[in-house]
């Protein structure tokens, strides 16, 4: 009766002002009998990957906040519950979102800054990185290409036409494409892709941003094609060298629960997540 | 008109929800309930949950939107669409003590989702209206026949269920099968129900055929060319046009 009420760590729903609008936000204070950690800002992924992989974001800010990290994951303008439409998003507005819900963050959490994200996430980490350095990049299965991104993202429209279509539907990307450029905005799947979104995303590349020197890990199912990931990581790990910046490749086998249909959890994942960072506060 | 958004934390049998509701400046005294289908969160596919509050709460009708344990940013294991009365009726409770002023609930649902809106609405006389978006009726395929003849041998009369109001002997038998349960559920009960099918979407038409094999009393719009999850803005902005009149009409 007289035990200490160590419950688990609760989260925290909010919503705070930004420009413009406001952004809807969740805090997961750090446990309070562990020794804090610092901090962790998770980067969520695009458009409907956002939704599909938010149980994992929110296991995994449980796991991280169970072992001393502070967590916040915020939604960006026009994503999730956050103002604004999808199709007044923009990158630098999504960069800007990121450095407002860093200054929150790290007002709660004195400690080290950590970034990370998810598919696209990953990306937007990276490049916000580069501008306002931390102490480290978790990246969970993310894309290294922002224009590969965009494609994959198109490419479900073509399969959901390929159901319904219509006579004078778009049947490739390229033709996708030029429909965005001729009338500034495309529509996926219920999501309008505005063209300034697209090309910003399009121009961004994971080997060409200049990472701080710190920590990068990279955790990828190494299904389909383990060799190529491998090499990947081999390339990027020399590029981000010069800048000082130590990739940890963490291959694994999982399920893709970022895409359509599968399994919304992958423990595999959690449990490679949670094993290196309860190893690195040793 | 001014809308307050508030972020909820709330609990269903100890567990964590989390819920977001749209307060309006001058509330209409009649709230919407959004019960999201599965596997899909509060916010919705292609947002639609979110972007529907925000075109009803301007209007007046407060809206709350949550995630059922297990899913989205909520704590627990993951759940069943016909195992989460107790997270409905925990949400309801955090939006009546969030609005005390509000006097009915109108459950709105999508697939598995307004499955789940209908199973419950007969369990509860806070609930005064379902809007239901191409429910999902099981994958049994073609219903045969009426089912309500024989149903009422397995769960008695309907007047009795409708006599005992407020205070139902619960839920329709869980070991009916899925057709049978929603038909009996919305003979049951006695609130207005509108349903909103996409012409385009299987799921929808197969629950129109079990409406009208049981000649259920329902309000019915088939919105032209749309897939089951309404994933355009024309067919999203015309959902939320249609569920914000009918809501207010009554």
């Amino acid at each position: 009766m007289n035990a200490p009420l160590f419950s688990a760590p609760r989260v925290e729903p909010f919503f705070f002002d930004a420009d413009p609008g406001t952004r809807f936000s969740l805090y997961h204070a750090p446990a309070p009998h562990v020794a804090p950690r610092g901090a962790i800002l998770y980067v969520h992924p695009f458009a409907e990957e956002l939704n599909r992989t938010r149980r994992m974001a929110s296991l995994q800010a449980r796991r991280f906040a169970s072992m001393g990290y502070a967590v916040l994951q915020i939604d960006l303008f026009g994503c999730g519950d956050s103002c604004g439409d999808f199709n007044a998003a923009r990158w630098d507005l999504w960069l800007r979102d990121l450095a407002t819900a860093r200054a929150w963050l790290a007002e709660r959490s004195p400690g080290p800054m950590q970034l990370w994200g998810l598919r696209l996430g990953g990306l937007l980490a990276l490049d916000f990185a580069a501008r306002s350095p931390v102490d480290g990049i978790i990246l969970w299965q993310p894309f290294l290409s922002g224009r590969t991104c965009i494609n994959q993202f198109l490419r479900q429209r073509l399969v959901a036409d390929a159901r319904n279509a219509g006579p004078g539907d778009p049947h490739t990307t390229a033709a996708l494409r030029a429909a965005m450029v001729a009338r500034g905005q495309v529509e996926v799947c219920g999501y309008e892709l505005a063209l300034p979104l697209a090309q910003a995303i399009d121009a961004v590349e994971a080997i060409a941003i200049a990472v701080p020197p710190c920590p990068i890990h990279w955790f990828a199912s190494g299904a389909p094609a383990p060799a190529r990931l491998a090499a990947s990581a081999a390339q990027l790990a020399q590029a981000w060298a010069a800048h000082g910046a130590t990739l940890h490749f963490h291959a694994l086998a999982g399920e893709p629960f970022w895409s359509d249909g599968g399994s919304s959890e992958c423990t595999a994942l959690l449990d490679a997540t949670s094993a290196t960072f309860a190893a690195a506060a040793q | 008109m001014n809308i307050e958004q508030r972020a909820l934390q709330f609990h269903c049998q100890g567990t964590s929800l989390v819920g977001i509701i749209d307060v309006p400046e001058r509330p209409h005294q009649r709230g919407v309930l959004v019960v999201s289908g599965g596997p899909q969160y509060r916010v919705g596919s292609h947002r639609h949950y979110t972007l529907l509050s925000r075109l009803l709460a301007p209007r007046g009708i407060p809206v709350m939107r949550f995630d059922y344990r297990g899913m989205g940013d909520s704590e627990g294991e993951p759940r069943a669409f016909d195992a989460i009365d107790e997270d409905i009726r925990a949400a309801i409770k955090e939006f009546l003590l969030q609005m005390p002023d509000l006097r009915e609930i109108v459950i709105w649902g999508l697939g598995d989702g307004a499955t789940a809106a209908s199973l419950y609405a007969p369990t509860d006389a806070r609930v005064r209206g379902l809007v239901l978006l191409n429910p999902w009726a099981g994958s049994d395929g073609a219903i045969t026949g009426p089912l309500i003849p024989q149903l009422l041998a397995r769960f008695g009369e309907i007047g009795f269920w409708k006599k005992v109001g407020s205070r139902p002997a619960g839920a329709i038998d869980a070991s009916l099968p899925l057709p049978q349960r929603i038909v009996a559920s919305l003979t049951c009960f006695d609130g207005a129900t509108l349903v909103l099918l996409g012409g385009a979407d299987a799921i929808g038409h197969q629950f129109a055929e079990l409406l009208e094999k049981n000649q259920t009393d329902c309000r019915r719009v088939t919105i032209a060319g749309a897939n089951h999850t309404f994933a355009s803005r024309e067919w999203r902005d015309e959902v939320a046009e249609i569920s914000a009149n009918w809501i207010v009409s009554w």
